[in-house]
């Protein structure tokens, strides 16, 4: 067996992730030389004690909210009740909706066809002088 | 029996199973988030924190392939954002925290060579020798590869070999 192949299936046996199977076989391959293994399993090892904490830890009382998740949760029939409400508002507001016009009313139009009248035409009643507009100056 | 007993009925089933995994995987959880941020009220609180947002959708945790790398996913979440949270009291320094204890120079060796590791690869070795989990939860939680999870542990388990060969040479 490669060497390489040999260490990595060393170390995953070592990190206890190795079937049985396979862990025999590995056996046999390595019978008479088993400082092979020694090296590897006692490296693993050491690693694990020197990651283990220093003081057992005390798990605490859980402080989540059991209902947390309740308190927000809905019902579905509630859900869809709301939903029905918003879209008959919806609807009825677009309803009632008054109609948009974007061409001007006639009395308008005709009212911009008419030519300005003259000085001449106009009938002046005031009191005041009829003021004098100069077009050109 | 109506859709809304049912569904309250699901939700204690779903609590009572929160429970048990609280209880079940929270003193490695725990212990994994102590070595991360101390043992103060920090890994205690992001422990809370990671079961709180267990309880906002449970049936994600409780139906995943592995619940253990599902909570182990989020805490790694939210001890990330820990870290990057501007700290308003420095922790402790480690000396003090931990008073150098006697012990075994081998271990002392150990552990230094843990804290040269890259953090990735260590992480990994914490998570497989400290939290026991497999490697397939392994990455579940840390969501990469299972292929990858296996090399950085070969490779982090090399590197504490030859650690240990310079400290037994010299």
């Amino acid at each position: 067996m490669n060497p390489e192949t040999l260490e990595r299936l060393l170390i995953d046996r070592a990190c206890g992730a190795l079937s049985d199977d396979v862990n025999e076989l590995l056996d046999d391959h390595l019978a008479g030389r088993p400082e092979l293994a020694a090296e590897i399993d006692e490296t693993v090892a050491l690693a694990r004690r020197a990651l283990q904490p220093a003081r057992a830890v005390q798990l605490p009382p859980p402080r989540y909210a059991r209902g947390a998740s309740q308190a927000w949760r809905v019902p579905v029939w509630a859900v869809g009740m709301a939903a029905c409400f918003v879209a008959g508002l919806a609807a009825s507001r677009w309803t009632a909706r008054p109609v948009a016009h974007s061409a001007p009313t006639p009395a308008v139009a005709l009212a911009q066809e008419q030519p300005t009248p003259t000085r001449e035409e106009v009938v002046w009643v005031s009191p005041v002088r009829m003021p004098v507009i100069k077009t050109k100056l | 029996m109506d859709v809304q007993t049912e569904s309250k009925r699901n939700m204690d089933d779903n609590a009572v199973s929160v429970d048990s995994l609280y209880r079940e995987t929270g003193p490695q959880l725990l212990a994994w988030l102590a070595r991360r941020h101390g043992d103060g009220s920090a890994a205690e609180d992001l422990l809370q924190e990671t079961f709180a947002a267990v309880m906002r959708r449970p049936e994600a945790a409780l139906r995943s392939d592995s619940p253990r790398a599902y909570l182990f996913g989020i805490a790694r979440h939210l001890s990330a954002d820990a870290h990057r949270r501007p700290k308003i009291f420095e922790p402790m320094p480690a000396e003090v925290a931990a008073p150098a204890r006697e012990e075994d120079p081998k271990l002392a060796a150990m552990r230094e060579a843990l804290a040269r590791l890259e953090p990735p690869a260590r992480e990994i070795l914490e998570l497989r020798l400290q939290a026991e989990l497999s490697y397939e939860e392994i990455a579940a939680a840390l969501e990469i590869p299972i292929g990858t999870v296996r090399s950085r542990l070969h490779h982090a388990v090399r590197r504490l070999r030859e650690a240990m060969k310079k400290e037994t040479d010299l």
